[in-house]
């Protein structure tokens, strides 16, 4: 990435020049490679570049943005000088200026540890790695395509404040995934159903991914859904595959604890949250076994970073511990009115949105048991993989999930495969329905590379520790 | 970015190009947007952003590349990321060629500046001083769009239209549970009606206010625009692309019956009421497309690779070519009846008046089935007359099977923008509409 600095000292002096008690700038270049696969024909990569610069200010107690694809020192000052404007018309609209907790203005740089750069490998093993993770799929009478993908994104992005901040860093992601069809109903996906796994990290993060050891099990799985019968209805035990724990986290607790939302910043879209302040400290939101923390520290997670998009240091911050609310999601704006610092949670996609708060690597803590253990402990209930479907309401409480496919456990056991395995409830009731989470051996964190929020629309990248979990007494169907 | 400094970057790209078949986008978009919640800005922005997109065909092979910059060296990266990928791909039969000499399709409706910061503020102030003294409180969103969208390709296709759109939706809220939701989308700016909708968002948050709960069941259900708008996206989502038209609800169903005859659907950019650029991302002219007449299903949508894929002519409904997700309708156009919405409200004895749905996903896309939960503002119809607010209620519900419940049918009809689409939709009153355990 080109220049040094100038750039985005220009956007803040002209903020300050205009009357902008806080500025920022970020220039952001994002590089994505994608590749994909369907039978043994890899299609020709698809790759980008998006370059720009967003100036985000404080003027009149508001805030005011403006962002652009041309990153001159000219345009950069004129683009401060424009916030600036945008905020102060804003401003007679304001219940109360905007005030930011205190941050260390810091000088740092982080980049993502990678040991093998995706961007500079050859296209014959990637189009090699991504044949052979797909096509053994191939192999299984009945399976009627067979399709993956092969990810990869570099963002280098600068940030500059007008407290002196001047932070560097370089974020490698990958992920991949495949998926067996037959016909067009029914379709099984390794390792998640939601493009594949991703996280921080170089091709040695998707070559980790053991493909070989279960395209052939997934697309054996697909062509038994079509004989298999539907999954029984009512009240019974539920256990969660792994991404599939993953992906509750993410709707019923990530999205839940973003304090902006909370405050209802996201009414008009993205929805608001029950778990408001009033209940930070009190709120009995999972059992016991329940202990989840934001951390976007932990290594290879897909929201692994050195710094937010505010310049705060990333750290690990306990959200829920024994199963009760003890903090939330937050950005510097939020966490002033709570009292609190900042979660380091405010990220933006690309230099052209404004950063919100967005979900980190949300971490539900590992148990005891191993998964054999777990399904040995359970007299009769369903074993769910494979998320197909989720919808929860816009207080993120009322929820309901489908899987790609279910097992009976009967008696200890793993049982009858069942397809359109689907359960329903509501956060409370489902997080202290809890009794068991699987050990350290089944965790992981899964990355979801598509997280929606905001206006105009932002894609986000999360990640959510989880392992195998059991509910009790949750409603299937 | 006016049409000469379009075409200098067009013609730039050609002429540095070494495929066969080069295609070059080049595409502005000036977005400006304010974000309102508990009736204070919170979010106020202007971004002008620039995307150039080739495709490069080389040896029966294509490639894309995208670059959001357009000076000469990145113009030579881009061709050079193209030419790479075109030489790289692996993927399924030669490329069937870029659509070449295809007419100008001219555009002569002008596209005014998009709105101030001030201007956005004021409409919002509008709102928030319709409702404070009544303890109401808004959230919203209100942006403004010019695009000015250029291509080029070597085979004598040349085009550039300038579109303009405005979009205002609200969602007011009281402490007696009380909600309304409101939504407003047109190509102008000034025919947006804060004014107006001040007036319908208060009227509905009182009249929601201590929402009591509803057993799950079958419902009598009168949709408002926005609510029809929603199922006919997912609907589009499902089976009127080529791309998932194979595997669909549409799959061996043309000509066969699967609506009520009430229901037309027609994908037409250059209806009057519609916003939408008057050719697609390869070039093509768009053409007016039945996807459903009178009930019966009539035909999908396609793009140049999709149509030799499946026997088919282009109908111009190309997205980017960094786009993955095949043809689209992005300007959906339901027919309107004879009613109005007060006629469907009065002819109903029990049921629920429906602004708006909330995250809705697929159930069981093959029979077009999807869940979610009523919105803000959802009331009880009890007599001809709405009388109550009703908590939020989840929905499982086939779209097709709704659409064949369809009863009633409102001459108004709305515009409505959702994820980049427009669709001009009625209000529709349906009966037997399936509400589920748990919101």
């Amino acid at each position: 990435m080109a220049g040094d600095w100038e750039n985005e000292a220009a956007a803040i002096e002209a903020a300050k020049r205009a009357g902008a008690t806080y500025a920022d700038a970020r220039v952001v270049l994002t590089e994505t490679e994608s590749w994909s696969v369907s039978g043994r024909e890899v299609s020709s990569p698809s790759r980008s570049y998006d370059f720009g610069i967003g100036v985000r200010v404080i003027a009149g107690g508001a805030w005011g943005f403006a962002a652009s694809w041309e990153v001159t020192e000219e345009s950069a000052a004129a683009l401060g000088k424009r916030a600036v404007e945008i905020a102060r018309a804003g401003a007679i609209l304001r219940s109360r200026p905007v005030e930011l907790a205190p941050a260390e203005a810091l000088t740092a740089t982080y980049s993502t540890p990678v040991e093998i750069d995706p961007f500079a490998l050859d296209a014959d093993t990637k189009r090699e790695f991504l044949l052979g993770a797909a096509a053994p799929m191939l192999d299984v009478d009945g399976v009627t395509s067979a399709n993956g993908s092969l990810d990869f994104r570099r963002q280098t992005q600068r940030l500059v404040s007008s407290e002196g901040a001047m932070i560097r860093q370089v974020i490698v992601q990958s992920g991949a995934g495949i998926a067996a069809a037959v016909g067009g109903a029914v379709t099984r996906s390794y390792p998640t159903s939601q493009g594949g796994q991703f996280g921080t990290g170089g091709f040695e993060f998707v070559r980790a991914i053991d493909f070989a050891g279960n395209a052939r099990r997934i697309a054996e799985e697909a062509v038994a859904l079509g004989k298999a019968p539907e999954c029984p209805t009512g009240e019974m035990d539920l256990i969660l595959d792994g991404p599939e724990v993953s992906l509750l986290i993410h709707e019923s607790v990530g999205h839940a604890l973003e304090l902006d939302r909370v405050f209802g910043s996201e009414a008009n879209f993205s929805g608001t949250s029950f778990a408001t302040t009033d209940k930070l400290g009190k709120l009995q939101y999972g059992s016991k076994t329940v202990n989840i923390v934001s951390d976007p520290t932990a290594p290879g997670g897909l929201a692994t970073y050195g710094y937010d998009d505010e310049g705060v240091r990333a750290y690990r911050a306990d959200l829920i511990r024994d199963g009760v609310l003890v903090n939330y999601l937050s950005s510097r704006e939020t966490a002033q009115r709570i009292g609190k610092t900042s979660t380091a949670a405010m990220r933006a996609d690309g230099w052209g949105n404004v950063p919100l708060i967005r979900i980190t690597n949300v971490n539900l803590s590992p148990g005891e048991p191993t998964l054999d253990e777990l399904i040995a402990d359970t007299k009769q209930g369903i074993f769910m993989s494979g998320s197909t479907s989720w919808s929860i309401d816009d207080r993120r409480e009322g929820l309901r999930m489908g899987c790609e496919v279910g097992r009976r456990i009967e008696g200890g056991k793993l049982g009858e495969m069942v397809k359109s395995p689907g359960y329903s409830g509501n956060t409370l009731g489902i997080w202290n329905s809890c009794d068991a989470v699987c050990n350290k051996e089944h965790w992981r964190i899964w990355g979801t590379a598509n997280c929606g929020k905001g206006q105009p629309g932002q894609n986000a990248r999360t990640g959510q520790g989880a392992a195998p979990a059991r509910f009790r007494r949750v409603r299937i169907g | 970015m006016d049409k000469e400094k379009a075409n200098e970057i067009l013609d730039k790209a050609l002429t540095l190009s070494g495929a066969d078949q080069t295609e070059v986008v080049a595409e502005e978009e000036a977005l400006a947007l304010t974000r309102l919640a508990e009736n204070t800005i919170h979010q106020n922005m202007a971004r002008t952003d620039l995307q150039l997109i080739v495709r490069a065909v080389k040896g029966g092979r294509a490639g894309v590349a995208s670059r959001n910059q357009a000076a000469d060296d990145a113009i030579r990266q881009t061709l050079a990321a193209a030419m790479q990928a075109a030489e790289q791909d692996r993927g399924e039969g030669e490329f069937p060629g870029l659509p070449a000499n295809q007419p100008i399709v001219a555009d002569a409706r002008p596209a005014p500046a998009i709105s101030s910061p001030a201007d956005r503020a004021a409409a919002f102030k509008r709102l928030v001083d319709a409702g404070a003294a009544k303890g109401i409180k808004l959230a919203g969103e209100y942006r403004t769009a010019l695009t000015s969208t250029a291509l080029a390709n070597s085979v004598a296709t040349r085009q550039y239209a300038q579109e303009t759109y405005a979009v205002l939706s609200v969602t007011a809220a009281t402490d007696k549970g009380g909600s309304a939701y409101a939504h407003a989308a047109a190509r102008y700016a000034k025919d947006i009606d804060a004014a107006a909708m001040a007036e319908r968002v208060v009227d509905r948050a009182l009249a929601t206010e201590d929402p009591i709960d509803l057993p799950p069941g079958e419902y009598t259900v009168v949709l408002e625009p926005p609510a029809v708008g929603q199922l006919l996206l997912f609907l589009g989502f499902m089976g009127f692309g080529a791309r998932t038209f194979a595997r669909s609800f549409m799959t061996g169903k043309i000509g066969e019956r699967i609506t009520s005859e009430k229901i037309t659907i027609i994908d037409d950019a250059r209806d009057p009421g519609m916003v939408g650029l008057p050719f697609d991302y390869e070039g093509v002219p768009r053409q007016r497309v039945p996807l459903i007449e009178e009930g019966i299903a009539k035909g999908i949508v396609c793009d140049t690779g999709w149509g030799k894929r499946l026997g088919r002519q282009s109908t111009g409904h190309a997205l980017p070519a960094t786009n993955g997700f095949g043809p689209y309708p992005k300007s959906m156009v339901m027919s309107g009846g004879e009613s109005t919405l007060e006629e469907m409200i009065a002819s109903s004895e029990r049921g629920l008046l429906i602004s708006h749905f909330w995250y809705i996903n697929y159930a069981n896309p093959m029979r077009t089935q999807i869940t979610g939960t009523t919105y803000e503002g959802t009331m009880l119809i009890e007599g001809g007359k709405r009388t109550k607010g009703i908590s939020s209620m989840r929905i499982l519900q086939s779209i097709l099977d709704a659409f064949s419940n369809v009863e009633m049918i409102s001459k108004e009809r709305q515009l409505y923008h959702q994820f980049n689409s427009f669709m001009l939709v009625p209000a529709l009153k349906v009966s037997k509409f399936t509400f589920v355990p748990g919101s």
